[in-house]
């Protein structure tokens, strides 16, 4: 029996996961985050608390990453794997349907970012990192949620998420200056030449993570290109990042 | 003793296996690192794990059954908060901390998240049944300890840094945070099948 056609059902799939996803507890909790950072920055300035509207959206994408990941685990829970498995529609498809619902939670966060740094931006001097700082939120916000969604695929444990936000919590602004941390997914950037190399090190994760999602339980060639694609584009630029 | 085994049997524990196994990990690979932030990434993911040993996919089968829920439920918090805390010490002796107040510090920090955790999750399992649990304890204290940190520091309830007081602040205020969870965990035990109403005016004639 060949798969019925992807169009309509995938449509209607992204629709309801983005639904989901945007109104997921985890994600909201995110957006009560986000919203300290700003509401920090609005009382105190952007010299003092700028970097409260970075941290508080960057402090999202982790929360994100687990509401991507329990809503990917929601067959494990409900032990419907096996009937979704039987349905015509192709995994690959409902898989391509969270990836492509990440979109409704990184729009959410455009908007409310956007909105906070336009008001920023006709107030205060921001200089150029900071923009390429700011723009480079909603990207590590794709990268994590596509993240989410590759490890409920390999790893469908509700525990592994969260452990990786722990870490990305503690590890990011650490005071060792390891190398490694500059590559960690929430770190920000100092200067202009590492702020927009992180941009395509970010885009390079989304791919690279969305192609591991896609790859699991079957490789295709859309999941090959895209974990290549990632792959090359992580490795050119974390290595201008380092250099 | 037998009543161990089929708990043990029973109960989710992969989670906590691999939050140990990945702090023991943490603390060998940065054992002549700073002390802090390895042992707090151990406190959190052995307390996210433990979120995970209220979780029983049996819960409404054995329901009915005369051992009651917070006898059922206390035997896997009593195993899981006796592992954590040999898992704690033995944690911190492999990090070897300045003193006694910064290891005693680190031991209430796991403390106060295994407590969250443990009332977190008997609330989630209470109110959405006992397989959500793991699912919510370990995001929820997250958040939780987040949203602390973004307080002024004399108003931090889970301090996760320097706090006026130093090392006797942090301690009584993880204790209190272990306590409060504890607390609510015992409360999302009691029976479900006792009402206000029966407690007071029903009594059973033989």
């Amino acid at each position: 029996m060949r798969a019925v056609s992807a169009g309509p059902g995938l449509a209607q799939l992204v629709l309801l996961e983005g639904r989901r996803l945007a109104l997921h507890p985890l994600f909201l909790a995110g957006v009560v985050v986000a919203a300290g950072g700003c509401a920090a920055f609005l009382a105190r300035g952007w010299s003092t608390s700028g970097w409260t509207v970075y941290a508080g959206f960057a402090l999202m994408a982790p929360f994100t990453m687990v509401a991507t990941n329990v809503v990917t685990l929601r067959d494990h829970r409900a032990d419907t794997v096996e009937q979704h498995e039987a349905l015509p529609m192709p995994v690959s498809t409902r898989v391509g349907a969270l990836l492509t619902a990440i979109l409704a939670p990184t729009l959410l966060t455009v908007a409310g970012l956007g909105a906070v740094t336009a008001y920023a931006a006709s107030r205060f001097a921001l200089d150029e990192v900071d923009l390429l700082v700011l723009a480079s939120l909603p990207l590590i916000m794709t990268a994590l949620a596509a993240l989410g969604v590759a490890l409920a695929r390999w790893m469908p444990s509700a525990f592994v998420a969260p452990a990786l936000a722990v870490a990305f919590y503690f590890w990011t602004p650490g005071d060792d200056p390891s190398a490694w941390r500059v590559l960690m997914p929430l770190n920000s950037a100092d200067d202009t030449g590492a702020a927009v190399m992180r941009l395509p090190y970010l885009l390079g994760l989304t791919l690279l993570f969305a192609g591991a999602a896609l790859a699991q339980p079957q490789r295709s060639r859309t999941s090959v290109l895209l974990a290549l694609v990632g792959a090359a584009l992580v490795t050119l630029s974390a290595a201008a990042v380092l250099t | 003793m037998t009543r161990w085994r089929y708990t043990w049997r029973a109960t989710h524990v992969a989670p906590w296996l691999l939050g140990a196994a990945i702090s023991l990990l943490l603390a060998l690979v940065h054992s002549h690192g700073p002390v802090a932030a390895p042992l707090q990434i151990g406190a959190f993911l052995l307390g996210a794990g433990a979120g995970f040993v209220t979780d029983d996919p049996a819960a409404e089968t054995l329901a009915p059954s005369p051992t009651t829920l917070r006898a059922r439920q206390g035997l896997r918090v009593a195993g899981a908060a006796l592992a954590t805390a040999l898992a704690a010490v033995v944690l911190a002796s492999l990090a070897r901390p300045s003193g006694i107040g910064e290891a005693g510090a680190l031991v209430a920090m796991t403390a106060g998240i295994l407590g969250l955790n443990l009332g977190v999750s008997g609330v989630a399992g209470r109110r959405r049944g006992w397989r959500h649990g793991g699912l919510v304890s370990g995001p929820a204290v997250l958040f939780v300890v987040i949203a602390s940190s973004a307080l002024p520091p004399q108003w931090r309830l889970l301090p996760t840094g320097d706090i006026p007081g130093g090392w006797p602040a942090i301690c009584t205020r993880w204790a209190l945070a272990s306590l409060l969870g504890l607390l609510l965990l015992a409360y999302s035990l009691r029976d479900p099948a006792r009402s206000a109403v029966n407690a007071r005016w029903w009594r059973p004639t033989a």
